[in-house]
């Protein structure tokens, strides 16, 4: 039996989620000095990372920087007023809300070639996952922080969640473009000149390039 | 020379950091400063195990966060927060206690709890400002 496609990866693919990390974790701790809530790097990161590599690294790329920098932010305290709870309910809403985010780009890897003239319907999926990911949170919110779990309350949340969400919107249309034109610029892809048409489970080349 | 592609992904680049200096030179902007007058007001906090009651705090910037602060200098406990662009100020402990991702502090007025930040509700003379330490966000200010 083969590994499925989803599974292999190259070296090369290893590196790019290394820097990836990396990336992802200089400028979320770069950010917070801005203190500017939802203001972060790692949903645009994530929806780029799941639609340039394979999905096993993929997931490892918001993981990544989530571990790494709550580790810094919560663990170490090194910067904030919470030093607390690595395994607090909503870390898990969060994280998984990233997970569901990595989903959301190999989908759309599987339709579209991450190149220039794709990038505003990519920064269109990362607004719409953004929004999901907000209200996958907000379950989080209500669940653990109103334990009477009644429907005003889910009603305050989402009232008391929308600026929130409106800065997490301009967030990912600030930073799909910015890391993907990046990366478009900084890789061999050439912005599309030779990026590869999308491939499917098959390995049959699949949908729009 | 760069191709074609590569120039537009470098002008979305620019656009790109354009609008994050952009924004983050706006967002301050939209902080509301809320009235400024004096008040004297109560002040009563519920923390874990302990309770405070300053009495006849006298403030100027009539605010909930000022009338906490105030209190504590007056009464000598300290309160820490923490500034959110944007959105202005959290309190994030009082006298030593913090909140943290499962425990927050909560604040009332005269019975009702906050619908806006500490640092946006006005307070007026006779008001009673009570903090609470809570898991619960739906929780209602407790009584003396």
């Amino acid at each position: 039996m083969g590994v499925p496609n989803w599974l292999r990866f190259k070296r090369r693919d290893l590196s790019t989620a290394i820097v990836f990390v990396i990336a992802g974790v200089c400028v979320r701790l770069a950010l917070l000095d801005f203190n500017v809530p939802n203001f972060e790097p790692v949903m645009a990161l994530t929806i780029i990372a799941s639609m340039v590599m394979p999905l096993a690294l993929a997931v490892i790329v918001p993981i990544g920087i989530m571990a790494v920098t709550d580790t810094l932010i919560y663990a170490f305290n090194i910067r904030g007023e919470y030093g607390m709870a690595m395994i607090a309910g909503i870390t898990f809403f969060v994280w998984t809300g990233f997970l569901m985010a990595t989903l959301v780009g190999w989908r759309l890897k599987k339709r579209y070639a991450f190149r220039i003239g794709n990038l505003g319907m990519v920064t269109g999926a990362g607004v719409l996952t953004t929004l999901i990911f907000d209200l996958w949170t907000d379950i989080g919110v209500w669940w653990f922080s109103y334990p009477a779990h009644t429907l005003d309350d889910a009603i305050r949340v989402l009232q008391l969640q929308t600026t929130f969400t409106l800065i997490h919107i301009a967030s990912s249309l600030i930073f799909i473009p910015l890391f993907g034109s990046g990366y478009m610029l900084l890789t061999e892809h050439k912005t599309g000149i030779t990026s590869p048409k999308p491939v499917d489970e098959a390995g049959r080349h699949s949908g729009r390039a | 020379m760069l191709s074609k592609p590569q120039k537009a992904a470098l002008a979305v680049i620019v656009v790109a950091l354009l609008a994050m200096a952009s924004l983050l030179l706006a967002l301050p902007m939209l902080e509301k400063k809320p009235a400024t007058y004096s008040a004297v007001v109560d002040v009563k906090i519920f923390g874990p195990g302990w309770v405070i009651v300053a009495e006849d705090v006298g403030i100027d910037n009539a605010t909930v966060l000022v009338a906490l602060q105030t209190a504590g200098r007056n009464y000598g406990f300290n309160v820490s927060t923490t500034h959110y662009t944007g959105m202005g100020d959290l309190v994030t402990g009082i006298n030593g206690t913090s909140g943290n991702m499962t425990h927050f502090w909560l604040y009332g007025v005269n019975g009702v709890s906050g619908d806006v930040g500490a640092d946006q509700k006005v307070v007026y003379t006779g008001d009673v400002v009570v903090w609470w330490y809570t898991d619960d966000f739906s929780s209602q200010p407790p009584g003396d």
